[in-house]
Parts: structure tokens; C-alpha cells; sequence
């Protein structure tokens, strides 16, 4: 029968069946098997664990405090080497461009080409060509514009007339068009 | 006849006062307090957990884990003198509380991760039955008997069951963590140890193999 700490049991819990006896004080035993089961260096471990929840925090107000002063102390070395590395990039770069083709200036020869040459001389002649066509087609412009004024009007009245003689503004037939 | 091992060992009974000192003594993080503590109830817990996992470091990780619960609880307001645990004298109810909840949770994500276990894993429960071995051998294998049966049973049948032999707490300590009248949690106790009698007389007049597995 299970003699447990603080157990309570009532008159009711009475079994009175030895077979369900056996299988609680098999219970009995299985559990007492379970407990035993432990290992030995649980405990350790726990203790470890638990002692984990009670530690002070990693870092008291006054030790971040004291980091902050050493951040403070520390900023005129990282001064020095913002510089240090702002001089040496601006150094790279100015080498870089030093070495550039294009950066020879104009005292140097222009190399000569012969595609380019060629090039020049063609939009010299297309550039000519259109300055005489300006001049000469103006005069010839202005009378062919006025011949399509005189047409148009023309147009205009052969219009107006037709209209007229279709009475389209008579009596309404029935909706009809 | 199969001999019954008589309990070897009960949890020292503890004065509640003397158990309400231990608990502050906790609660201000005093090593020695918490070596009593262990000392009380981490076989206990273990017990709980290994009984429904099977798995020695699982059940270990779970002791571990369910006293790191209980000690950051009691150790909350430690500055200001009071304690995050304020249920006086339900200690050992609120303690299996939350081995029971991490036991069930434990179960319920390796359920999601299901997974066949392997015959060499079976062994575990099913041991050999062979007639005519030893006195031990047998009481080994009407202990695997049980183990199966108490697979067999239902949630809180085997909540009840284990709480009481493994947790060894008493009717009125399970009636505060399961919220049941104790006349309930009595008949329910009796019924299972019934079945599990049943499930063990139905297992012993099968067949069996080589490993003790009904046929």
C-alpha cells in the first residue's frame, strides 16, 4: 500500500482486490526505479543552472559608465586615423589620375586620324550645301506660298456656293438626312 | 509470485514552516537552500518526466529546466525583499504544475515530430519473458507489463497515476493541480489501477515472441 508523505487517502480508496494492491505497489516500485534513474551529476548541473538566475548582471551601471569614459579617451586616435586614411585614399586617387591618357593636357600633339579627317571635311561640304539651298530657295518659297493662299481661297468659295445650293438650312424632312 | 519492492526511500517529511524558510532562503539565491530543495524534489520531477519520455537526458533537461522556472519566479522582486512566488504552503503543487506542463508540451511537439520507433528502441518496454528466469528477470518483466500498460491509458488517468507513484504526492496535492474533487480523483485512481490490471492479465494470456510482444 503506498505510504506516501502527506497522503490523505479516505476509507473509500479501499481496494480490497489484492491484484490491484500488486499493481499499485508495482507503481510504487516503478516510480521509486524512475527516481533512482537520476543521474548523479544532475545536481551539479542544476545547481549551476539556478545559481545562472541569482548572478549580478554582466555589466553594472558603473562599469558601462567607466566603458563610456574609455570610448571618450580613446576618440582622438580614431581622429588620427580617419585623417590617415582620408590622406591616403586622396593620394590613391590623385596617382590614379596622373597615370590617366587623357589627363596629358594640350600641349601634346593631337593624333591624327584619316576616318577623322575625312569626317570633318563631308559635314564641312553638307554644312555648305545648306546654306546655299537657304538662300536661293527663300524668293521661290514665298511665291509658292502665295499660289496656295490663292488656291485655297479659291477652294473656299467653290465650298461656300455648293453649300448654298443645297438649301440645308430649310424645312426639316421627318428626321431624314 | 512476483516479489513487490517496498519503497526505499519517502520524501522527508517537512515541516511546512521549515519548507516556508528553505523557499525564502531560495528565493534570496542561498545555494544551501537550493541544494535542499533539489534534494526534495528533483528525483521526483525526474521521475514524473522520464516515466512519460523514456529518454534519461530528456527527463534530465526537463528537472533542469522546470527548477530554473521555480527559481526565476522566486527570485523576481529579489531587491525589494519579496518574491515573485506568493502561493504559501502549494509549493509542491505549483512545482508539479510545471512539470506536468512541460512534460505535456515536451509530448506534444515530439507527437508533431512522430516518427516509427526503431525495434532496438522497443526493447526498452518490451522485454524478454522467458519462463523459469530469475526472480528479478521476472519482476523486470511484469515492470515492462506496466510500463506498456501505462501507455495505454488515458491523459489524465496516467497524469493521476504518475503524479501519485512517481510524483508522490498526495490526493489533496493532485486535487489542487488538476482542480478535481479528491472523491473524483480517488474512484479515477482506483478505476485505472483496475484497468492497468486488465491491460497486464489480457498481455500475460496472449502469445508473446521472442521479446515479450503479444502476438
Amino acid at each position: 500500500m503506498n505510504d506516501h508523505t502527506n497522503d490523505n487517502t479516505n476509507p473509500l480508496h479501499l481496494h480490497g482486490d489484492p491484484e490491484v494492491e500488486r499493481i499499485e505497489s508495482m507503481l510504487d516500485a516503478l516510480g521509486q526505479a524512475d527516481r533512482d534513474a537520476m543521474p548523479a551529476h544532475t545536481h551539479a548541473r542544476m545547481l549551476e543552472a539556478v545559481s545562472g538566475v541569482f548572478a549580478p548582471a554582466p555589466i553594472s551601471i558603473a562599469q558601462a559608465e567607466q566603458e563610456q569614459t574609455k570610448l571618450v579617451q580613446r576618440s582622438p586616435a580614431w581622429k588620427f586615423r580617419i585623417a590617415a586614411a582620408m590622406f591616403l585614399a586622396t593620394a590613391t586617387t590623385l596617382g590614379i589620375v596622373a597615370v590617366q591618357p587623357w589627363s596629358s593636357g594640350p600641349t601634346q600633339p593631337a593624333p591624327t586620324d584619316s576616318t577623322s579627317t575625312w569626317s570633318l571635311a563631308s559635314f564641312e561640304q553638307d554644312f555648305d550645301a545648306y546654306l546655299a539651298l537657304d538662300e536661293v530657295g527663300d524668293d521661290q518659297l514665298d511665291e509658292a506660298v502665295a499660289d496656295w493662299e490663292l488656291w485655297a481661297q479659291t477652294i473656299d468659295t467653290d465650298v461656300d456656293a455648293s453649300y448654298l445650293d443645297q438649301d440645308l438650312f430649310g424645312e426639316p424632312t421627318d428626321g431624314a438626312i | 509470485m512476483v516479489p513487490v519492492l517496498s519503497l526505499q526511500s519517502n520524501p522527508a517529511e517537512r515541516d511546512p514552516a521549515e519548507l516556508a524558510s528553505i523557499i525564502a532562503r531560495a528565493a534570496l539565491g542561498e545555494e544551501s537552500a537550493w541544494e535542499e530543495l533539489m534534494g526534495l524534489y528533483a528525483r521526483r520531477v525526474f521521475a514524473m518526466a522520464r516515466s512519460r519520455l523514456h529518454d534519461d537526458d530528456l527527463a534530465e533537461e526537463i528537472t533542469q529546466s522546470v527548477f530554473v522556472t521555480v527559481a526565476t519566479k522566486l527570485g523576481q522582486d529579489k531587491g525589494s525583499g519579496t518574491s515573485g512566488y506568493d502561493e504559501q504552503g502549494r509549493f509542491e503543487p505549483w512545482l508539479f504544475r510545471i512539470t506536468m506542463n512541460r512534460v505535456r508540451d515536451l509530448c506534444r511537439k515530439r507527437s508533431r515530430h512522430a516518427t516509427p520507433t526503431a525495434p532496438e528502441h522497443m526493447s526498452v518496454l518490451q522485454a524478454p519473458d522467458e519462463p523459469g528466469a530469475s526472480g528479478q528477470d521476472e519482476f523486470q518483466s511484469q515492470s515492462n507489463q506496466l510500463k506498456n500498460a501505462l501507455e495505454q491509458l488515458s491523459e489524465r488517468d496516467r497524469e493521476i497515476i504518475e503524479l501519485r507513484h512517481h510524483g508522490q504526492l498526495s490526493f489533496k496535492q493532485i486535487a489542487e493541480i488538476s482542480g478535481d474533487p479528491i472523491g473524483t480523483l480517488l474512484a479515477r485512481h482506483h478505476r485505472a489501477l483496475k484497468k492497468l490490471r486488465d491491460l497486464m492479465e489480457h498481455h500475460s494470456n496472449q502469445p508473446q515472441n521472442q521479446t515479450g510482444e503479444a502476438l
